[in-house]
């Protein structure tokens, strides 16, 4: 345990000890013997890696995996019983693996209310927080299994048999720190099965794990630093009312948090691939969404996924008339917010996704007139182009809650983000938020090539990393080198080394 | 079969290339003088060439200069400074243990002050005396030992670290070796890993100070010091006795609180298990006069090129009559 603690804190998947570590699991995966062998192998490795993030908290996940590996049995054995038996363990089994993330992460939330509400109430008592650690991807892992739980319920499939594979399927490395959030019963015959060495496959993923690096460490990460000063310092714009300031740092928000998340997807996918996993898609560029029930088709889906299957269908879906379908696209969102994070800024982020789309209901009658009056052509590319960046901009307002950080701060920066203060792009402001003209020069740059590649990849369905496996030799080898030496040169990683600390610390 | 051959090699033929990219790159963008411990120069000794390697923080490189050591030794011995900044007891053992596998010094003359400073290093002073000791178990041990988790990877792989130096690059960055002259007139190929390997690690400080000496001694240790560097001061006494190399203990002039409190405390634990260590206390040359608290300091804690001509006399003198011993 000691070891282990010693190493707390170096994996990150996109420093050097993930691909060291990715490295040595690929090597030993395919040079042992025998399906159960390289099955076995992958089991330690995903316990190990856990391990590496959440030292102290293993036995929870190993807790949650063996109680929803019963519970799944348990449903399996009551196949032939009565409905209400088999809805009691449904119940039973969702609060007792629901049990580790409602306690971890929502019991301070809870107390912090309970507080405010019974010191507004003018009682002097506060109760004290419990500031619980929360065991690394647990909100993934969670949903996994509840997942699972569910589809042995509803039939959708058989109970896991083997406890092995079923805890495999859990804690699998790629997906137990943020998913995608995979189904067991996906997951289960690829991590079993007999794989041999597939180059092509292997080539593939090594490909989606770069581009996978060039979102996060080119972009992601560079943005970060931007968002991060424009958000920690809120006020200091007052007096000299940077409005665009905060939509400047709204916008790169959005496109971090996507760069971010699809970027470590890629990541992920492309290191499940070599094993022979394939993992599902994430994102499929949603900022090119039309509207924002679009948008939430194609951002997160794995998650969206779970919330369609799992929360919005049981509670009626839209087959109990419109007002229930309203209230169920609001439980949907109100449940997204609190899963994101436990705090009011993530639920009014949540419950604002699902009023826009509950408006869009509400004004598609008014839309169309105005689109008839107008004599607008629907296809006209001017129209879709008004469409997207129209749901980006909701989308954005959006995000500035989830990232902002207290509601007051978020209803700051909304009420100010469209002030036409034009002039912070000439008059040095922009310089001024951490990165330097360059870095933010590279940062578009690297911003217009995802969009590129994405717009190829979903709206004319060119998948420029498929598309290059195709080419010569020598243009595939100069294109990877290019990308790696880009990332390794260009990219925002390893803390920014800075010659005066050398001059100061000569002693 | 054929093509899994030609596949094969192409994966090698590629990841050769990568490397030798990564290995250009990582050369490009180290600075040049950011460590005082000149690995370089000492790997450069033909074996069996140093007699006497000088190991600790930066108050060796500033207070040791091996050209007048050696001269006042009458040149019977050649001697080498491999310090770092900030170095940690548990970095200063590992970097005595990787020297001694090229050379076979006779004396290791390890500078104690850090017996009271923290076992993990500051990120930069780790940065800085990590990044040019050569690639081995013993630079992966002292990874581990001396950094936090989280450092980890910027100390040990430098282009982690210095890749962000892309908007200062110079033409120069880019001459990996070049030729210089040195401050003796002698003409050597320079890295950006040896600079000032012609003074064998010495490290010349002009600036002068004066400073005000504390308290010799306080009322109790710093337990939580002690109990992190205590086993690492005692592993390399080990070291050394495995080695059969003579270990010399010794504080340059240093106007720290405490000082005398700790010598006598490392002498009172070691001197029973390794009664054949040599204790020198350079405080002792500031109560004599030989070293002057408004001439010969740069600092509190460090001599300057005055001090260092002093220190490095004595020194040379005590070495050859150490050496001469039987």
């Amino acid at each position: 345990m000691e070891f282990l603690t010693s190493l707390t804190g170096m994996m990150s998947f996109t420093g050097v000890t993930y691909l060291a570590f990715l490295t040595l699991a690929i090597f030993v995966f395919f040079l042992l013997p025998g399906a159960k062998t390289r099955f076995v192998w992958l089991l330690g490795i995903s316990s190990f890696f856990f391990m590496l993030y959440s030292p102290k908290y293993f036995w929870v996940i190993a807790l949650v995996t063996v109680l929803a590996y019963g519970i799944g049995r348990a449903l399996e054995a009551a196949k032939n019983k009565s409905r209400s038996l088999r809805k009691t363990i449904l119940i039973i089994g969702i609060i007792i693996t629901a049990a580790a993330l409602i306690i971890t992460k929502y019991s301070d939330f809870s107390i912090t209310t309970i507080n405010r509400i019974v010191g507004l109430l003018g009682s002097s008592l506060q109760l004290p927080l419990l500031k619980l650690v929360m065991p690394i991807g647990i909100s993934f892992w969670t949903f996994q299994t509840i997942a699972y739980i569910a589809d042995v319920y509803l039939g959708k499939t058989e109970a896991e048999k083997n406890l092995l594979y079923f805890s495999a399927s859990v804690i699998f490395f790629p997906i137990v720190t943020m998913g995608p959030i995979t189904r067991v019963q996906d997951l289960v015959p690829q991590l079993s099965r007999k794989y041999t060495f597939d180059y092509e496959r292997m080539r593939s993923g090594l490909l989606l794990m770069l581009w996978g690096y060039f979102k996060k460490l080119m972009i992601a990460d560079r943005l970060a630093v931007f968002v991060g000063t424009v958000f920690g310092n809120v006020h200091n714009y007052s007096g000299k009312v940077n409005g665009l300031m905060f939509l400047v740092a709204g916008v790169f928000y959005a496109i971090q948090l996507y760069t971010d998340f699809s970027g470590y997807t890629d990541i992920v996918r492309g290191s499940a691939r070599i094993f022979g996993v394939d993992l599902p898609l994430n994102f499929t560029a949603p900022y090119f969404a039309r509207s924002v029930a679009e948008f939430w088709r194609r951002w997160h889906m794995t998650l969206m996924d779970w919330l369609k299957n799992y929360v919005y269908i049981p509670l009626g879906g839209n087959r109990k008339g419109k007002v229930r379908k309203y209230f169920n696209i609001m439980a949907v969102f109100f449940v997204s917010g609190l899963w994101h994070g436990a705090g009011f800024t993530y639920i009014i982020w949540g419950l604002l996704n699902g009023f826009y789309q509950l408006a869009g209901s509400f004004l598609k009658p008014f839309n169309d007139w105005v689109v008839r009056t107008l004599k607008i052509d629907r296809e006209s590319s001017g129209h879709k182009f008004f469409q997207t960046i129209f749901t980006f901009l909701l989308i954005t307002i959006a995000w500035m809650f989830f990232r902002a950080n207290s509601l007051s701060d978020a209803l700051y920066m909304v009420k100010r983000m469209f002030m036409p203060t034009i002039w912070i792009f000439t008059d040095g402001s922009m310089v001024k938020q951490g990165l330097t003209s360059t870095e933010i020069m590279i940062a578009l740059l690297s911003i217009g090539v995802v969009w590129i590649v994405d717009y190829l990849k979903f709206e004319r369905k060119v998948d420029i990393l498929t598309w290059l496996t195709t080419q010569h030799l020598l243009f595939r080898w100069l294109v990877y080198y290019a990308l790696i030496f880009i990332i390794v040169i260009f990219g925002h990683y390893g803390g920014t080394y800075n010659a005066a600390d050398f001059v100061y610390f000569k002693f | 079969m054929k093509a899994k051959a030609l596949t094969f090699v192409r994966v090698a033929v590629f990841s050769s290339l990568l490397v030798l990219g990564l290995w250009y790159a990582t050369a490009v963008f180290k600075p040049a003088a950011i460590s005082r411990q000149s690995w370089k120069g000492y790997l450069k000794e033909e074996s069996g060439n140093v007699d006497v390697l000088f190991a600790g923080t930066s108050h060796v490189y500033s207070a040791i200069n091996p050209g007048i050591v050696d001269a006042s030794g009458n040149d019977t011995f050649h001697s080498y400074v491999l310090s770092g900044s900030g170095q940690s007891m548990a970095l200063t053992y590992y970097t005595i243990k990787e020297a001694l596998r090229t050379q076979h010094p006779k004396v290791v003359a390890l500078e104690a002050f850090r017996i009271i400073g923290k076992q993990k290093m500051a990120e930069n002073n780790a940065m800085a005396n990590f990044h040019y000791m050569p690639v081995s178990l013993n630079k992966v041990e002292a990874l581990f030992a001396t950094t936090e988790a989280t450092s980890r990877e910027r100390v040990g792989m430098s282009l982690v670290t210095y890749h962000s130096r892309w908007q200062e690059l110079k033409r120069s960055d880019f001459k990996i070796k070049r030729v210089e002259t040195t401050k003796s007139g002698e003409t050597v190929t320079a890295t950006k890993d040896n600079v000032q390997a012609d003074l064998r690690g010495y490290s010349e400080v002009e600036n002068t100070e004066t400073v005000e000496p504390l308290p010799e001694t306080v009322e109790s240790i710093n337990q939580t010091a002690w109990q992190e560097n205590y086993p690492w001061l005692s592993r390399i006494a080990q070291l050394c006795k495995d080695n059969d190399c003579k270990l010399v203990l010794f504080w340059t002039p240093n106007a720290m609180k405490g000082q005398q409190t700790y010598i006598t405390e490392v002498r009172k634990q070691l001197s029973g298990r390794y009664p054949d260590i040599t204790y020198i206390d350079y405080n002792s040359l500031a109560k004599t006069g030989a070293i002057r608290y408004d001439r010969d300091f740069a600092d509190q804690t460090h001599v300057n090129v005055n001090g260092a001509r002093v220190v490095s006399t004595d020194m040379g003198k005590r070495l050859a009559a150490l050496l001469g011993e039987k």
